[in-house]
């Protein structure tokens, strides 16, 4: 971009070389003196009453300190937008895995010893794991007081009902109309697995109270102010009685959004009155955290036949497991589940269902890679059936500028288009044609970016450097250089002159958790802000001392000047500090900002659960794939991510997203699926949980088309989640085009591809 | 998870180690790289009292090739070693496929062929840790009386998915054990039971020495085909070692030996193909026939990843893909 000096540039991660060096501190490195270890008791049942829990044999174990069970803790409720869940389970367990008593030991191994000592009698109750027989009358009913639950979110007739904690519908035109004026209508059922976001880092806590009854927390977690809020109002304890301070996050994903291990550690350092450590194991990580929700969509297009989508109709079934604090992945999935495509009539109805599995939550594309899947399954389908291309149809139908999503939000920046066109030029489509055993598929998404509640101060050093103080989490992404470039390129000084503090709840203000592709959108918003009101100060002093017009002034190169005259100019050095000694006062400029997006027509929509989200990222990938027709094996040879992410502010991490995005995407299309029996996870490591290795990598290509943003800093938007979404059907609209067998069902195993050729030839 | 309590042995010599396990056999597990055993420990499957180490054993990593005599493989030769040595890499090819698809590079350097061929069967029902075994009936394999794999039956099916061990028995590989009762020498084939829950024919104080391969004509063709997910770290799901002695000219098979492995509990030599091709022209339809066998004989159950009538059907590709191999097809 012309006329930048910071943004846009390829400026290494600000933490990379104290990540490299092993010096940068995770959770796991945090160890005080005195700590104790502590192990959380889990059920053995999907479904049973808890009928007595016996802790005396444990209690006499010699190096046991502390045992607690949920008479030892409130009986508050907890969640985002339902407080369904509590520190541990209360009168009865709803899924294996669930949280029912912890200890804390002189060591871990004493902890684990211990938990073999606690009896816990059960009786147990019928179980429900699969969500459509989950809401059908008289299924085993797993939350008996659901109606009483406190909820954030308007509800309809049919949400906290039975085992549906979340329903929501947008109906957009008239699908009646719709389907009824199609010349071709094409209806199917697709099914997508529970998957969990393997973060390299287990979950990871230590607590310890001061004598001033304070306790401090190191954690892992992508919302350290929400965890505070969280383990305040479950404790019982004021919000100033606790400082959460994360650490280097090993990778969150949308699994560090949730306040799972916090409030269990403190409860056993407030019984213990001495610091603990928790920190989970693989299997626990696999059986007692979050997933992306598995997914059961229908879905009905009707089109005219030169290819307009006229009609989508959409029912999404979103398996929630025990627990659903937030059914906003649920909401988002209706939000985008059409598609990036302008379609007059829309009806989407999507519910969440309790079932007795471990929770399902956020995990990067937050409810939108499922829908992505069987949406752009089904509109590769429709160009077959008329004898189109595939790109041609995308093409034809995708938004542009000023054009409106179902829900009636008009869209702020939108370059669907140049992705589509970008990708096939350079994958070189039109050479797409079969060739031998190898097919090229396509797939086009979007997803939500930005919004909600952030803060950020900003405070300038004498000698013209500064510290910026976010409560927004940098759990890998890169998101301190990104706001350290905003803040630079606003102050006219440089990445190096910044100090950035992300996340302590002391030293940073509130901040509502990076999720979403809040970072660089919102807080990087928020950033810019407080750097405006900064250099707003700065020029009203420096307006003063040169007898100039503060409208004239700009500032660049750690130097304010006139515009015009840059010999009429001062350093930022003497100004800032003159301001301290001698006239003014230090400068801190902030910004506390909760971006509005316009009020929904309830006519439209009904039982959203939150407010819009402020934009939009959209993204264009297409894979190639060799078949070895024998076996139904494949191998994915190229893909290409095209990215429509506004301005671009550092091309290493959208670059690095991008690939990160592409990994986590094929690992979708291709491996990864919990395996769960009579609601057991059977594969609960990362032996038979299969994530991609290096060697299962197509070769990578990223674009990056640009757009501008108005509501975001410099016009940037997010990167991260539009660039997962995409590759698991795009691999399956391959498969479609080299074999002809289309896969309905993630992840696309040899078997299946193997019995659709099957299907073919009877 | 953390490795249970055990005590650390490290015998100097071949004599110690067979005393040592003489006097503790039942208490001990024999550790030849680790890789395996770690693990299983660490999930509470093994609790070992001793865990002896044959690494400061000398001499036990030797490898020696002979035109006459063949290989003699020391149990602690690297896996890392058999994937990269030139000479195994020309005459047996098989072994340096079969090694190198084992685990990952980091992993084959740890491991050993003795390891290897020792490996415990697997089973998604076995491999977990003691918390996750507690919320099923225990089973046969774990001393209980149910395989949860199966929900019901008296038989174990847990699977041997040795990379090492089909490619070795097609090659016709003898083993040494040695204890204080002296030393006896098995055909390797021998050393699997069949019952997935005591896999190996070995008494539990003795030591698998070596492994001796015999010599094969130079024209001699062999082929280590594995099926797994990934590319890499993955156990075998379904695997064919394959080995012809064969008149390409002709066409005319004079010896085929094929060995499925990670189907069942333990590696099978398909005798029924051996002598369907004995003395033929390898053909399309005899090689379609001798394919159809082994999806016959291949009869895995649901107790790993992928399903069960696909790995029977990637047995019978590739059969016919090592076969076509074998006659100078390209594939």
């Amino acid at each position: 971009m012309n006329g930048f000096s910071v943004i846009g540039k390829k400026i290494p991660k600000i933490d990379a070389l104290s990540k490299v060096l092993g010096e940068a501190k995770f959770a796991t490195d945090i160890y005080l003196p005195s700590m104790l270890h502590g192990k959380v008791l889990r059920s053995t049942h999907p479904h049973a009453r808890i009928l007595r829990i016996d802790t005396e044999k444990a209690k006499r174990l010699k190096g046991i300190k502390t045992i607690i069970t949920s008479k030892d803790v409130s009986d508050v409720k907890y969640g985002a937008l339902v407080m369904d869940m509590g520190i541990f389970a209360r009168g009865k367990v709803r899924y294996i895995g669930e949280a029912v008593a912890a200890v804390a030991a002189i060591d871990e191994d004493t902890a684990s010893e211990a938990l073999e000592l606690i009896q816990v009698d059960y009786e147990e109750l019928p179980s429900v794991f699969d969500p459509m027989e989950a809401m059908l009358p008289g299924a085993p009913t797993l939350h008996e007081d659901l109606k009483n639950y406190v909820t954030l979110f308007p509800r309809t007739e049919r949400s906290m009902s039975g085992n549906v904690n979340y329903h929501a519908v947008i109906h957009q035109g008239d699908i009646e109309t719709g389907i009824s004026s199609s010349e071709i209508i094409i209806e199917d059922t697709y099914k997508t697995p529970k998957v969990h976001q393997c973060y390299l880092e287990p979950h990871t806590c230590v607590a310890a109270f001061d004598s001033d009854g304070r306790v401090t927390v190191w954690t892992t977690t992508q919302r350290p102010h929400v965890n505070q809020a969280i383990i305040s109002s479950v404790l019982e304890l004021p919000i100033s009685k606790i400082r959460v301070i994360p650490c280097h996050v090993g990778g969150g994903f949308g699994g560090k959004n949730r306040t799972l291990v916090e409030p269990i550690c403190v409860a056993l350092t407030q019984k213990a009155k001495l610091p603990v450590r928790l920190s989970l194991t693989r299997e626990e990580e696999f059986t007692s955290t979050t997933t992306r929700h598995p997914t059961i969509i229908k879905i009905k297009m009707g089109v005219k036949r030169d290819g307009t989508l006229v009609a989508c109709q959409m029912d999404l079934i979103y398996d929630a497991g025990a627990y659903a604090p937030t059914p906003n992945a649920v909401w988002l999935g209706a939000v985008t589940a059409a598609g990036p495509y302008r379609i007059s009539h829309v009806r989407i109805e999507t519910f969440s269902v309790y079932t007795n599995k471990m929770m399902s939550g956020a995990f990067r594309g937050y409810g939108t890679p499922q829908v992505t899947f069987a949406r752009e399954s089904h509109v590769d389908r429709i160009a077959h059936e008329l004898n189109m291309d595939p790109v041609e149809i995308r093409l034809k139908n995708c938004f542009q500028k000023g054009n409106y999503l179902p829900t009636g939000q008009k869209l702020v920046s939108v370059n669907i288009k140049d992705t589509i066109l970008r990708a096939a030029e350079r994958i070189e489509w039109n050479q797409a044609k079969k060739r031998g055993n190898k097919a090229m598929g396509i797939s086009c998404g979007f997803t939500p970016c930005g919004g909600f509640a952030t803060s950020c101060i900003i405070r300038m050093n004498q000698d013209g450097t500064a510290v910026i103080s976010s409560g927004a989490m940098d759990m890998g992404q890169g998101l301190k250089t990104v706001l350290a470039q905003i803040v630079a390129e606003e102050l006219g000084i440089e990445v190096d002159d910044i100090t950035v503090i992300s996340g302590d709840t002391d030293s940073t203000p509130f901040d509502v958790g990076i999720f979403g592709d809040r970072g660089t959108h919102t807080t990087g918003l928020a950033a810019k802000m407080a750097a405006m009101d900064a250099k707003t100060q700065i020029f009203d002093l420096a307006a003063a001392q040169m007898e100039a017009n503060r409208e004239d002034l700009d500032i660049r190169d750690h130097k304010v000047f006139v515009k015009g005259s840059s010999e009429r100019s001062l350093s930022l050095k003497d100004l800032l500090a003159g301001s301290v000694y001698k006239k003014g006062g230090p400068i801190i400029g902030k910004a506390s900002i909760n971006p509005d997006t316009l009020p929904m027509d309830i006519k439209i929509v009904q039982g959203a659960a939150s407010k819009f989200f402020s934009t939009y990222t959209f993204a264009t990938n297409i894979v190639e794939v060799e078949m070895d027709p024998d076996a139904g094996r494949l191998c994915v040879l190229k893909a290409v991510g095209s990215q429509d992410c506004g301005t671009l502010i550092n091309p290493d991490g959208a670059e690095g997203q991008i690939d990160g995005g592409m990994a986590i995407g094929l690992g979708y299309g291709l491996f990864e699926e919990m395996l769960i029996k009579e609601g057991q996870v059977i594969n609960p490591n990362l032996l038979d949980y299969r994530m991609p290795t290096a060697l299962d990598m197509p070769t990578l290509d990223r674009i990056i088309v640009e757009s501008y943003d108005e509501n975001g800093p410099f016009g940037a938007k997010g990167v991260g989640n539009s660039s997962v979404i995409n590759m698991a059907p795009a691999i399956a609209n391959a498969i479609y085009h080299a074999t002809r067998v289309r896969i309905k069902e993630l992840p696309i195993t040899p078997e299946k591809i193997l019995e659709g050729l099957k299907e073919k030839e009877d | 998870m953390r490795l249970p309590d055990f005590q650390y042995i490290e015998p100097k010599s071949l004599e110690e180690a067979c005393l040592f396990l003489k006097e503790h056999n039942h208490e001990s597990k024999i550790m030849a790289g680790g890789t395996d055993l770690l693990p299983n420990m660490k999930q509470g499957i093994f609790k070992p009292k001793y865990v002896v180490n044959l690494c400061a054993i000398q001499n036990l990593d030797r490898f020696e090739f002979d035109e006459d005599r063949g290989l003699w493989l020391g149990a602690l030769v690297r896996l890392r070693y058999l994937e990269t040595d030139p000479i195994i890499f020309e005459r047996y090819p098989m072994i340096s496929q079969a090694a190198g698809e084992v685990g990952s590079v980091q992993l084959r350097q740890m491991g050993t062929i003795g390891g290897n061929l020792c490996l415990d069967t697997r089973c998604y029902y076995y491999n977990q840790s003691d918390f996750w075994r507690k919320c099923r009936p225990m089973c046969i394999k774990m001393g209980g009386e149910k395989c949860n794999a199966m929900g019901k039956g008296k038989k174990c099916f847990a699977v041997l998915s040795g990379d090492l061990a089909p490619a070795l028995i097609a090659l016709g590989a003898k083993i040494k054990l040695l204890s204080t009762r002296g030393e006896r020498t098995l055909l390797l084939s021998e050393l699997y039971t069949g019952d997935g829950a005591k896999p190996l024919a070995m008494e539990p104080d003795e030591i698998l020495v070596g492994v001796e391969v015999p010599a094969i004509p130079k024209e001699a063709f062999n082929v280590y085909l594995k099926y797994r997910i990934r590319r890499s770290i993955d156990f075998p799901l379904a695997s064919v070692a394959v080995m012809l002695i064969i008149d390409r000219k002709k066409k005319i098979c004079h010896e085929a030996k094929v060995v499925i492995g990670a189907v069942s509990t333990k590696p099978e030599e398909l005798k029924e193909i051996k002598e369907l091709l004995k003395g033929k022209k390898l053909e399309g339809s005899l090689i379609e026939e001798a394919s159809d066998l082994a999806f016959k004989a291949a009869k895995p159950i649901a107790n790993a990843g992928s399903s069960p009538s696909y790995r029977k059907r990637i047995i019978k590709v590739f059969v016919e893909k090592a076969l076509k191999q074998g006659m100078g097809e390209s594939i």
